[in-house]
């Protein structure tokens, strides 16, 4: 039997291949309540994304489709730039991410526009429509949406295990739980990453003509 | 364009003017949801620092600068 510091380790977790103690236990599932909420919306966000990315060849066929007057919503930017609604991209409590795009003489320019809640602060200052990246490609604009949004997920990840930290430090202050946290940091950081074999479209470099 | 004022939250008494921001705390400012303040700070478009154990804390005037477009 496997034992640290006198104390067996036989206690698993989930997604973590090691073993913990059961002081290591209580402590992975004290610290784990305390975050749950933020896990959940994290693993909600993750698969939502997911979501997108599997739709992604239904999206850009109707991003392609010649635009038909009426059928799509039109939407403003404070200054004026009017873009047509193709597909919703990610739905959150309190705002929307869309496809959009607009068409010129010769041209058409494609954009990942965040649909705000028309009272909120930030909306009364920029609109209501706030426009996050623009392409001529609506491809190219597709992946570095997802691409980002993963990194984004990263972001909110590396958050929830930096509150983890937090909680253990308040409840155990002075005792080894690296385990703990790494394997609090493990689950978190599965939810962030993407699944490798489905999506055809990760690991790529920051599209060119993409801006920001 | 009127100067915006951020009045919420301020949950230390006396204190009237914070630094700094939690997401949390940012998101409630900017009436958003709070993964779209971790957007805006992936992208670019909201500055914010590491504060201990690498939590993200957003400084009172990257907020203000959002809201007055600059």
């Amino acid at each position: 039997m496997l034992k640290r510091n006198g104390q067996p380790c036989q206690r698993t977790v989930p997604d973590y291949p090691g073993r913990l103690t059961d002081f290591e236990f209580l402590a992975y599932n004290t610290v784990f309540g305390g975050i749950e909420g933020n896990y959940r919306e994290l693993a909600l966000l993750s698969d939502s994304i997911t979501h997108t990315e599997h739709s992604f060849s239904d999206v850009l066929a109707a991003s392609s489709a010649p635009s038909e007057e009426g059928t799509h919503e039109i939407v403003a930017e404070k200054n004026g730039r009017q873009w047509e609604v193709i597909s919703s991209l990610l739905k959150q409590r309190q705002s929307e991410l869309l496809l959009c795009k607009r068409e010129g003489n010769s041209t058409k320019e494609f954009a990942i526009v965040e649909k705000l809640a028309p009272n909120s602060p930030l909306a009364k200052a920029r609109g209501m429509w706030f426009v996050h990246q623009t392409s001529n490609d609506a491809r190219l604009l597709l992946q570095d949406f997802i691409e980002n949004e993963r990194q984004t997920l990263n972001l909110y990840a590396n958050d929830i295990v930096a509150s983890a930290q937090e909680k253990i430090d308040e409840k155990y202050p002075g005792e080894d739980m690296s385990r703990v946290i790494k394997a609090i940091s493990v689950r978190c950081m599965k939810k962030s990453v993407l699944e490798e074999k489905a999506n055809p479209i990760r690991h790529r470099q920051r599209a060119h003509g993409v801006r920001m | 364009m009127e100067t915006p004022t951020l009045p919420k939250p301020d949950p230390v008494p006396g204190q009237k003017e914070r630094l700094s921001y939690s997401i949390h705390e940012a998101a409630e400012l900017l009436g958003v949801d709070y993964y779209s303040v971790y957007r805006l700070i992936q992208r670019g478009k909201l500055r914010a620092c590491r504060a201990l154990r690498g939590k993200f804390l957003v400084p009172r005037t990257e907020l203000l600068k959002l809201l007055t477009n600059e």
